[in-house]
């Protein structure tokens, strides 16, 4: 309809003009802490491991013998161009690392996201069904449970059992040697289908299950607990009466109305969750030495590399920012009324 | 937020003694499984609390010490010396995980402060100048918000390493910087929202100087708020640290530490060594779920805001009738054009109500409303005796309630004829649209329904709940009150249409389905070029009449209307009236019409029922009981309605009694001017009086059943109803 994408039009732009000041304060605080705060970064970064003349000659390269607002507007002004710097210890381009490293960090939070889903759905949709039951109460435990255990320590008990004790799965890495399937999306799982390589594809499925389900997981607890209460509220909600007054099967009214009301937003929630599914990825890829952009950032913090931990930090406030947007433009598209608000 | 709420008190003790007592009646609202919960966290947490505070004593060694000089054995499994075994460093795992409570429990505590700090003061500021500032403040909070919360502490600790170096202030501040944010907001919006308020004024006006009275004020509510965020930060803040810990940015070693000790333990896991990372786990794990379940259970208790904030909807939707309809239609802030234009035609000025094609000259002729007593209805002609469509016998509805069980149905019965409409009138409460939902079978759980109901020759109550559920919407059917939110938002006018039909007949196909629905869409006056449009682009009162078209879709015997105009305004209502008038007579459906308005009973309705306190004390045709009303109750709701050509106004005094635990005898005694003594004693029982009528009242013969012949005749100021309405006179 005409008048629904023309809103919808007017929706994006909206939305994206309102992401510009997020992303540059989030810029500014990454720039306030990591450059301005006391201590010189090449020091702390190489000690006493380098002598004084390349320590300047390094500081030179890195543009850190500048004025401080010349360096902020070249900060902001290499983000814009897609440039994040360069890493210290590496010498090595931001992006690259990003490049490298990013997709398999994308793999594992999208499976983490559909363990999430699905175990919060299906757990809290049948709490909510089923409420103040031995079910409900359980459901409801187990929603905090999940989310209270340290990911990290959920994972070493996983690799405990499912490697060590019953030597089922492997204990850490993205796939065995020479299992990679042939690049396309950098995604291995996907890949190994595109290509049809079913050896890679089940190797990279035997290596993905135990980290994506650890932080599928503790992502999931929080779903539990969301999609319960959203589902008590649509339960009671007055077009659900009016349903069932008018002979709906109970099965069609929980579904199609009470189940679907409650997704929408579970959506956002989605959005929201992203930041903590990066912040868990970065724990869980550390457990099972996953190959991600969240072992680089845990393997520079350990060398102090400080530009390198500024790239990626301000990459993942970038796409923390863009996601959330398309986020909220699929929620848009899901529930109608958003368009107006 | 209650008037009590929000005026502070100024005498501390009767406000703390009510608030004590408000809180044991939040306590015993609460349902058993959660109070148990609550209870669970309380002990893990206070166990935690205790391990921490004592925790050389309750640790054997200290958190990295050998014993008596001579090392403990290395990577030993738990035994009686060491009940959760050593580490790799030859530490005693038990000690550690004893001492990492008191690690926690101090940074938790450091981190809160810092947190309070730095966030209450500037939550001040933007709520109390508002303005850029405001602006600003709020976008740079959101924006920390919204980071990744691991990602910002990571960032700080790391930043502050450099600074301050590695230890629990600096694990405090940087995790402090996660939760600056929330207190941030909850101070800004308690400040924001006080602003204004007139106590906050009347304060000033009296001397005391603005500043003091907000910041007293919303210091106030901020102490309220504290536990709960305090306990649910506390949650978080523990695995922050923990993390921080596992990455190597947590407290500096050998300091006890559990993400720390569990980092260590990963190389151990991995060798089958499993008590190094099991234990520090299994505390993180307990101690967060502690934290969390009484967080959830204070935040239940102390914020109901779910139960008010429903409660003050609902409030609302009666207060502001017709005229509050734009406000009430959800997300129209910036509605397109089109969409206001139809609101304001329906709701606001008059026809034309849709647009395009026929439904549109349907409109002008509804512009002249019909003379009310010449209203199509009349038309219909006598109802058909000889057919009953809807025959309910003895009703009884019981709700359970936390002081009892309340009747609020008692044993009601009527009859419907096929075209016949009746009246049900009553005040509020008195149980008309609960009858009507006991009818259909939708009642709220925990109701009780005895009783027998029969529609077109079959006995509903006698069905099981799968026969039951086929004839609701086929058989009969009811238009709610508010129509605002009885269509899904999430689908299309259509599909509901399609759901409804199919539900019920499924063999019919789609699309002859959605070709019904266009034809009943047109039946109510609605272009069925709309058909695919959401719910909430159509206005309140285009929704009531799509719910009538939804209603009668598959041309039920009878139709329940409970309270159909209530929330619409004057103009809509006669519309929507109009529309069930003439879906009756063309469908000869027996119309069961609730309403508490009688100038619609007056206008569309053959027969009327009055009922007070769950029962019904005066049937029969409106224009009989118009001229002459039998009971009092009804001649007391007749002369409270103003009309042009009366000119006395008369309310009935006193308040409908307790059906908890109603009197005996008959239940208008306590308000009726008649009252006599058998009318406290005896119950009085519908009678026949007139034709086609009865009533349940001791001024009539038959309704005693001691005394069934004869009458009672009061020794009051009035013993006739022919005699002049007594004033009203509070009691």
């Amino acid at each position: 309809m005409a008048r629904s994408s023309g809103s919808l039009r007017t929706y994006v732009l909206i939305r994206l003009v309102l992401a510009v000041p997020m992303v540059l304060i989030l810029l500014t605080a990454t720039f306030l802490l990591l450059r301005v705060a006391p201590g010189d970064p090449v020091l702390a970064t190489l000690g006493g491991r380098v002598s004084s003349e390349r320590a300047s000659e390094i500081r030179h390269s890195l543009g850190l013998d500048r004025p401080l607002y010349q360096q902020y507007f070249e900060y902001v002004g290499g983000v814009a161009r897609g440039d994040f710097g360069k890493a210290i210890t590496t010498d090595r381009p931001i992006v690259k690392t990003i490049g490298d490293r990013f997709p398999a960090t994308l793999e594992l939070t999208l499976a983490a996201m559909v363990v999430a889903v699905g175990v919060g759905i299906l757990v809290g949709a049948l709490a909510a069904r089923f409420r103040d039951t031995a079910f409900d109460v359980g459901g409801r435990l187990l929603g905090i449970v999940l989310y209270a255990a340290p990911i990290f320590w959920l994972g070493i008990m996983a690799q405990l059992l499912f490697s060590v004790k019953l030597g089922w799965l492997p204990t850490g890495g993205r796939t065995a040697a020479f299992s990679e399937p042939r690049s396309i999306t950098h995604l291995y799982t996907v890949d190994a289908l595109l290509t049809g390589d079913g050896h890679a594809f089940w190797t990279a499925i035997r290596y993905l299950v135990l980290p994506a389900t650890t932080l599928g997981l503790v992502i999931g607890g929080i779903f539990i607990r969301l999609v319960r209460v959203n589902m008590l509220q649509t339960l009671k909600a007055d077009y659900v009466e009016a349903a069932r007054a008018r002979g709906i099967s109970e099965r069609r009214v929980l579904f199609r109305h009470a189940f679907k009301n409650a997704t929408v937003p579970v959506i956002t929630i989605i959005g929201l969750q992203l930041a903590l599914l990066l912040s868990g990825a970065v724990l869980t890829e550390t457990t099972f030495t996953w190959p991600g952009l969240g072992l680089s950032l845990f393997q520079f913090l350990q060398n102090r590399d400080y530009a390198a931990v500024q790239g990626i930090v301000t990459f993942y406030a970038l796409f923390v920012v863009v996601a959330s947007v398309l986020i909220d433009l699929l929620s848009a598209w899901v529930d109608p009324r958003i368009r107006y608000d | 937020m209650t008037d009590t709420e929000i005026r502070p008190v100024p005498d501390a003790t009767p406000r703390r003694a009510l608030r004590h007592e408000r809180m044991r009646k939040l306590w015993r609202g609460t349902h058993p499984s959660a109070r148990r919960l609550i209870v669970v966290g309380l002990v893990i947490t206070a166990g935690f609390v205790i391990m921490a505070v004592f925790a050389p004593l309750v640790a054997p060694y200290d958190q990295a010490q050998y014993r008596g000089g001579s090392p403990f054995p290395q990577l030993k499994p738990p035994s009686g010396d060491h009940w959760f075994g050593t580490t790799n460093l030859r530490y005693d795992v038990f000690s550690r995980v004893v001492f990492g409570a008191r690690l926690a429990f101090q940074v938790v505590i450091l981190s809160t402060i810092s947190a309070m700090v730095v966030g209450v003061p500037l939550g001040l500021i933007a709520g109390y100048t508002g303005k850029a500032l405001d602006r600003v403040l709020v976008l740079v909070m959101d924006a920390m918000y919204a980071f990744p919360s691991l990602l910002l502490a990571i960032v700080a600790a790391f930043a502050l390493r450099r600074w301050v170096g590695q230890g629990v202030p600096a694990a405090a501040i940087s995790i402090s910087v996660i939760y600056v944010p929330q207190y941030f907001r909850v101070v800004r919006n308690h400040t924001l929202s006080v602003r204004e308020e007139t106590f906050v004024e009347a304060a000033r006006a009296m001397g005391a100087p603005r500043r003091t009275v907000l910041g007293r004020y919303v210091l106030f509510n901020v102490v309220q708020s504290v536990p709960v965020i305090f306990t649910v930060n506390a949650a978080d803040a523990i695995l922050t640290l923990a993390s921080l810990g596992f990455l190597g940015y947590g407290v500096r070693v050998p300091e006890a530490e559990w993400g720390y000790d569990i980092s260590r333990a990963i190389s151990d896991a991995g060798n089958g060594f499993w008590w190094t990372s099991l234990f520090p786990g299994l505390a993180i794990l307990a101690l967060v779920t502690g934290l969390t379940l009484l967080g959830e259970g204070i935040n239940d208790i102390v914020n109901p805001l779910l139960r008010r904030r429903g409660l003050r909807l609902a409030r609302s939707a009666v207060l502001t009738p017709g005229a509050g309809q734009p406000e009430a239609v959800p997300a129209v802030v910036p509605v397109p054009d089109e969409v206001m234009v139809d609101a304001a035609d329906t709701d606001g000025i008059g026809p034309p109500l849709d647009h395009g094609d026929a439904a549109e000259a349907y409109f002008d002729d509804a512009i002249d409303l019909p003379e009310r007593s010449t209203s199509p209805l009349r038309s219909v002609g006598p109802p058909r005796p000889d057919r009953v469509v809807l025959r309910v016998k003895d009703l009884r509805v019981t709700y359970g309630s936390a002081r009892g069980r309340v009747t609020a149905v008692d044993g009601v019965s009527i009859e419907l004829a096929p075209g016949e409409s009746l009246g049900l009138v009553g005040e509020s409460g008195c149980g008309k649209s609960t009858l009507g939902r006991a009818i259909i079978g939708v009642l709220p759980e925990g109701a009780e329904v005895d009783g027998q109901v029969w529609v077109d020759e079959e006995e509903l109550s006698a069905m099981d709940a799968r026969e039951q559920r086929r004839r609701r919407g086929e058989r009969v059917a009811l238009v709610f009150q508010e129509p605002m939110t009885r269509l899904d938002p999430l689908q299309r006018v259509e599909a509901h249409f399609v759901e409804t039909i199919r539900a019920h007949r499924p063999k019919v196909s789609r699309r002859e389905a959605k070709a019904t629905a266009r034809r009943a869409l047109a039946g109510v006056r609605i272009s069925p070029t709309r058909a695919r449009n959401y719910p909430h682009e159509f206005s309140g009162g285009m929704r009531q009449r799509i719910m009538i078209a939804l209603s009668i879709v598959l041309e039920p015997a009878v139709l329940i209307a409970d309270e159909p105009t209530t929330s619409l305004d004057v103009i809509v209502e006669a519309q929507i009236l109009e529309i069930l008038d003439e879906l009756r007579a063309r469908l000869e459906m027996g119309l069961l019409l609730i309403t508490h308005n009688l100038g619609i009973v007056a206008e569309s309705c053959d027969r009327m029922a009055v009922m007070y306190a769950g029962k019904i004390v005066e049937v029969g045709p409106v224009d009989t009981v118009f001229a002459s009303p039998r009971h009092p109750y009804t001649e007391g709701l007749l002369t409270s309605v103003i009309s042009l050509d009366t000119t006395r106004l008369s309310s009935i005094p006193g308040t409908p009694p307790d059906l908890l635990s109603p009197p005996p005898g008959c239940r208008f005694a306590r308000r009726c001017p008649f009252a006599m003594e058998v009318c406290r004693e005896v119950e009085p029982r519908l009678t026949a009086a007139g034709i086609g009528s009865q009533v349940a009242c001791h001024l009539h013969a038959g309704a005693d059943p001691r005394n069934p012949d004869g009458a009672w005749v009061p020794e009051g100021r009035r013993t006739s109803l022919d005699d002049p309405p007594l004033p009203a006179v509070r009691r």
